[in-house]
């Protein structure tokens, strides 16, 4: 028990899946715009990140294994990520439109993301059961959500005192991006 | 056509401008060497996946474009994965999980569907070209200032390092941009 | 036909196309690997002894060193070692053993080539039964032998010869690559 618990903090502080892995950055995320956007993003992120760990990891276990076909592994989870996208997608769409619609820019991005991918094969590569697999991805995916809001938060800050010339954006965004990743660095428990 | 090549080096600079493909570029840049062994990988796959779409664009139905650019990407990746990991393992190891994300690398993805699937094969060849030049050339780059930096600086070669290097990288691009617009 | 269904087939088929294209690039580069870790081997047929103790088809003498060893390979596979050792016994001359480990270091047999013991009493902890008792031990964990007693010095011998000879397979083959 107190492993997983050990799992789930290092994925959420210490091994972030954005501020320690570089997984999940890009002008999307950095840029989002507002928390609330950053919020949707992270959301939607933990559902297609959850259900594509579960998924390839059954995957993994009872098909790519046993017949030997690992070399398999890119293809295949990149196939199940897709599919779980598409599916939160129609979810979304159906049961909390209002979501879908500030979420809309991004869904397919989702899809094609390092951080879902990425996840997914860390699961694979650190050889996790099927409950620390659960625990590391949702981990992973508050780590990331809470980044995420933390940068939009700082950013519409920024724009309200006014912005640098030439640090506008992006680079503002990543130097926000290299102090959290210090803080979250220093967050061993 | 030929003019893709600068394109894809400067104006249409895929790190730089496009801001395509960032992961990478804060994941392995904490050595040039590391960086341009991504890069290079990278634009074999980019150009591989160039071509191939290029060549079977009439064959794909428009509502699974995406998906089925995804798998013939993912092929090329999953074989640049198996020799790396066979061949070169000490290499593979030290780029850690970003071989196999060069399949999510939005730059190929992007430029197979804004590209190879709409222009020739010959085309979209060169477009992949300057493309790959262009990414490998920036993250090298980046790996470089990292590399020469963190000598001095160790925070350079560690995650929040790369975040700040490349954060300057960029705010020193605005700065000449800026330049440039002022002069124009 | 319903447009959707096609795409979906068009997709599917996509999909086993990659799978048959890197079902065969797995094959190549394994052949390649196997090829490349044999090159500038001699390769020779497995015979008695050897095969007594390892299952294989060919093997291949290497020397590292002031160490010889054999590389075993089944089918085109390397998949373990033969080594020869010495070790001191009861009698004047020392007993010669092979043993045949995976490449695990894991071991697959122990056989007695010569030895100098006392006939029936030394014979005895030779006998396969008492042999074959080393086989799975290994793999960095510690060799145990129930040897037989009277014949205290001829069962330490096997077993530190077959404990030396794993020890050196250790030192050759270094940590496991994976």
């Amino acid at each position: 028990m107190a492993d997983l618990f050990s799992i789930f903090l290092t994925s959420v502080f210490v091994n972030n899946l954005m501020l320690r892995q570089f997984l999940g950055v890009s002008p999307y995320t950095l840029l989002c715009g507002s928390v609330r956007s950053a919020l949707a993003m992270g959301a939607a992120m933990t559902v297609v990140l959850t259900s594509s760990s579960i998924a390839s990891w059954y995957l993994h276990r009872y098909v790519l294994q046993p017949f030997g076909a690992e070399y398999l592994y890119i293809l295949a989870f990149v196939l199940v990520i897709l599919l779980a996208a598409y599916c939160t997608e129609l979810l979304l769409k159906k049961a909390l439109p209002s979501v879908y619609s500030s979420a809309d820019a991004f869904l397919p991005s989702i899809g094609t993301n390092c951080a879902v991918l990425g996840l997914v094969i860390l699961n694979l590569r650190k050889g996790y059961g099927l409950t620390e697999t659960i625990v590391h991805s949702i981990g992973a995916a508050l780590g990331l959500t809470l980044a995420l809001v933390l940068i939009a938060g700082i950013m519409e800050r920024l724009k309200l005192n006014g912005e640098s010339r030439y640090f506008q954006g992006i680079p503002h965004a990543l130097i926000i991006a290299s102090i959290l990743s210090i803080i979250f660095q220093l967050l061993v428990f | 056509m030929l003019s893709r090549i600068p394109k894809g080096l400067f104006g249409e600079n895929p790190v730089f401008r496009l801001l395509l493909g960032l992961c990478p570029v804060l994941g392995v840049t904490t050595t040039a060497f590391n960086g341009f062994a991504l890069g290079a990988a990278t634009a074999l796959v980019l150009l591989l996946s160039n071509l191939t779409v290029s060549l079977v664009k009439s064959l794909i139905p428009g509502a699974v474009r995406i998906p089925a650019f995804l798998v013939i990407i993912a092929t090329y990746v999953s074989i640049v994965d198996l020799v790396m990991k066979t061949f070169a393992g000490a290499l593979y190891q030290a780029l850690g999980v970003f071989v196999p994300l060069i399949v999510v690398n939005c730059l190929i993805l992007g430029r197979a569907d804004a590209f190879a699937s709409r222009e020739g094969v010959f085309p979209s060849i060169l477009d992949a070209v300057g493309m790959g030049l262009g990414f490998t050339l920036s993250i090298t780059l980046v790996g470089g200032v990292r590399q020469i930096l963190s000598s001095w600086f160790p925070i350079f070669g560690m995650p929040p390092g790369a975040f700040l290097a490349l954060g300057l990288l960029f705010a020193a691009m605005a700065v000449q941009d800026g330049r440039a617009a002022d002069k124009a | 036909m319903n447009e959707r269904l096609k795409a979906a087939l068009a997709l599917i088929l996509l999909v086993l196309v990659s799978a048959g294209i890197l079902a065969g690039t797995n094959t190549a580069v394994h052949r390649i690997a196997v090829h490349l870790a044999t090159a500038g081997l001699q390769l020779e047929d497995l015979v008695a002894p050897f095969s007594s103790v390892i299952g294989g088809d060919q093997f291949a003498k290497v020397r590292e060193g002031d160490v010889e060893y054999r590389k075993v390979f089944r089918e085109g596979e390397h998949v373990g070692y033969i080594i020869e050792v010495s070790s001191e016994g009861y009698g004047f001359d020392p007993i010669v053993l092979i043993v045949g480990a995976g490449t695990d270091l894991v071991v697959t047999g122990v056989a007695v080539l010569s030895h100098d013991e006392t006939p029936g009493l030394g014979g005895r902890v030779f006998s396969e039964e008492n042999l074959a008792q080393f086989t799975g031990q290994g793999g960095g964990a510690e060799i145990r032998f129930d040897g037989v007693s009277g014949a205290t010095y001829s069962s330490s011998g096997v077993l530190s010869g077959v404990r030396k000879g794993i020890g050196t397979l250790a030192g050759i083959t270094g940590p496991r690559q994976e």
